[in-house]
């Protein structure tokens, strides 16, 4: 199963409990997958600002006693590509704010912080010019330790998980991050059957992954696809060719929030939509809260795609 | 005996609480469904049960004899594998409504998702709106009747039984063929509509008749073009 939400407001109102809304919609998904519970949250940062969430594996590392090393190695690296602006943590998340960043700042630029992070052995989770990436295994209840209920924002992702592809772990929970393009993100319920051919092909153009995980391959073949110039509508069309399997997704970009659908209509999907917002969810049930009489409610049919943008 | 309020109860306390109503008033209002699941499985007695609200998935699923009303939306698979009694929906329902029915009657007033109807043994499917993707698939027996649009291939590898389409047929699958409505066709679909309230049906609506064109019933080494396609 998987359960997979979305809200995004239309008028891009930043100053609403987008932390809150998502943790009620994961908390009804619960009961389609208990494995994990992530969140892609898109906020408000200072102009050349980036965030990175950054996953340090327990084994490894003892946040409590080695935070300052950690830092200091990670940071020694950043500086040379860039300010740093703040730097806490919770449990063994680190959440790093960059300042200074050029507003052109390119992919190649973005790669560089990436391997600057991960250089440390550590895992970036995500970046985002206003994107954050919270998730951990368990239930959505677990998200409360990150401070979800204080974050303001004006759209965002969220997913329960029920393993079936890879295992359950922390950096296999969604969404994805689309590495290394900051503030595309992805969740998804079903199971992609091409999705080593797909990552193979990504990876012998450059790009890394990483996990082996089906669904992390949509977020990184959408993003090349935009890349390239495509409209995130044709991008999504493309993926309804592209990927080979079962699939009902969710992907999420600065401005922007959209779905696909496959072939079969195999997985599935209820949007909620009026005049100030549009709620996306795999059950009615996650979204009743939020419907009134001025709400359209449909399930959108196979092969179907469809985008939100401001 | 008072509405079953859902907002305490487990799923099983509230088919068991409308178990009771039925053996003591025949009548039940169950309130705050909430789009929960497995409402009102496997009900087998008659009376009058009666939904306030949006039900999840698998609701009314093996029914008997009980007539159900939902006046909402339904999740996936409603009133599938119903043997007798009917299943009303005043909302839309979404994938696979009806699926494997034997006999009773499942009526939406508004759309229904893919694959309604997949495998229907029997029974009558009516609906107010539109069909989704593969609706009437593998269907062998009974009457589906839809009073919108199809979407894409409709009725696919249809055994046996009549769907009737009102709004668009274009685009039907493996060996289902449109075949002349009779007049006994239209009766049943006019006693159908009449009986069940469908709205927004002009008076001199003709409906497409489809049915299998039972090319698939045997393998024929002269059909092999046609089994290629159809697998």
């Amino acid at each position: 199963m998987c359960g997979i939400g979305g809200f995004f407001y239309k008028n891009g109102d930043t100053d609403v409990p987008l932390g809150t809304r998502l943790f009620s919609m994961a908390s009804v998904l619960g009961s389609r997958g208990l494995d994990s519970t992530g969140m892609a949250l898109y906020g408000v940062l200072p102009s050349n600002h980036i965030v990175l969430r950054v996953h340090l594996e327990s084994n490894q590392f003892n946040v409590d006693a080695d935070l300052e090393s950690i830092i200091d190695s990670m940071t020694s690296r950043l500086r040379k590509l860039s300010s740093i602006y703040d730097v806490n943590y919770i449990g063994n998340i680190l959440r790093i704010e960059l300042d200074g960043i050029e507003d052109n700042a390119n992919i190649e630029y973005m790669s560089k912080i990436t391997e600057a992070i991960e250089e440390s052995g550590t895992e970036l989770f995500s970046i985002g010019k206003s994107m954050e990436i919270i998730k951990d295994v368990g239930p959505a209840i677990q998200l409360e330790d990150y401070g979800i209920h204080d974050f303001k924002g004006s759209h965002g992702l969220t997913h329960t998980r029920l393993a079936t592809e890879s295992r359950v772990d922390i950096c296999y929970s969604h969404p994805f991050w689309a590495r290394p393009f900051p503030d595309i993100a992805v969740v998804h319920n079903g199971q992609l059957t091409n999705h080593n051919t797909l990552r193979r092909s990504l990876q012998r153009r450059g790009y890394q992954f990483s996990t082996t995980n089906d669904s992390e391959v949509i977020a990184v073949f959408i993003a090349d696809q935009l890349l390239a110039g495509l409209t995130l509508q044709d991008s999504l069309k493309a993926s309804i060719e592209e990927l080979d399997g079962t699939f009902t997704y969710l992907i999420s970009t600065e401005d922007g929030i959209g779905f696909a659908k496959d072939r079969f209509s195999t997985k599935p999907l209820i949007v909620a939509e009026n005049k100030s917002f549009v709620a996306l969810a795999s059950e009615e049930v996650a979204l009743n809260s939020m419907i009134s009489s001025d709400t359209d409610l449909y399930e959108p049919t196979a092969s179907s795609v469809k985008t939100w943008h401001r | 005996m008072a509405p079953v309020d859902c907002n305490e109860l487990s799923t099983r306390e509230i088919n068991l609480a409308i178990k009771e109503g039925l053996t003591n008033d025949g009548e039940v209002i169950v309130q705050n469904t909430n789009s929960r699941h497995n409402l009102g499985v496997g009900l087998d007695q008659p009376g009058r049960v009666v939904f306030e609200g949006s039900v999840g998935y698998y609701c009314g699923g093996m029914l008997k004899q009980c007539n159900i009303e939902i006046h909402g939306n339904a999740g996936w698979s409603v009133a599938s594998d119903m043997q007798s009694g009917t299943v009303v929906v005043h909302g839309n329902s979404s994938a696979a409504a009806g699926a494997a029915m034997r006999g009773g009657s499942l009526i939406v007033h508004g759309n229904s998702g893919p694959r309604t109807g997949i495998s229907q043994k029997g029974g009558t499917i009516v609906i107010g709106k539109n069909v989704d993707y593969m609706s009437g698939f593998v269907m062998q027996r009974g009457i589906m009747v839809v009073c919108g649009n199809t979407g894409q291939a409709f009725a696919d590898s249809v055994y046996e039984g009549n769907l009737y389409v009102l709004g668009t047929a274009n685009d039907l699958g493996n060996d289902a063929i449109i075949t002349e409505i009779n007049q006994v066709d239209q009766q049943k679909i006019d006693e159908l509509l009449s009986k069940f309230k469908i709205k927004n049906i002009p008076d001199d609506a003709i409906f497409k008749k489809i049915v299998s064109g039972k090319k698939l019933y045997n393998f024929d080494k002269k059909d092999f073009k046609l089994w290629r396609v159809a697998l």
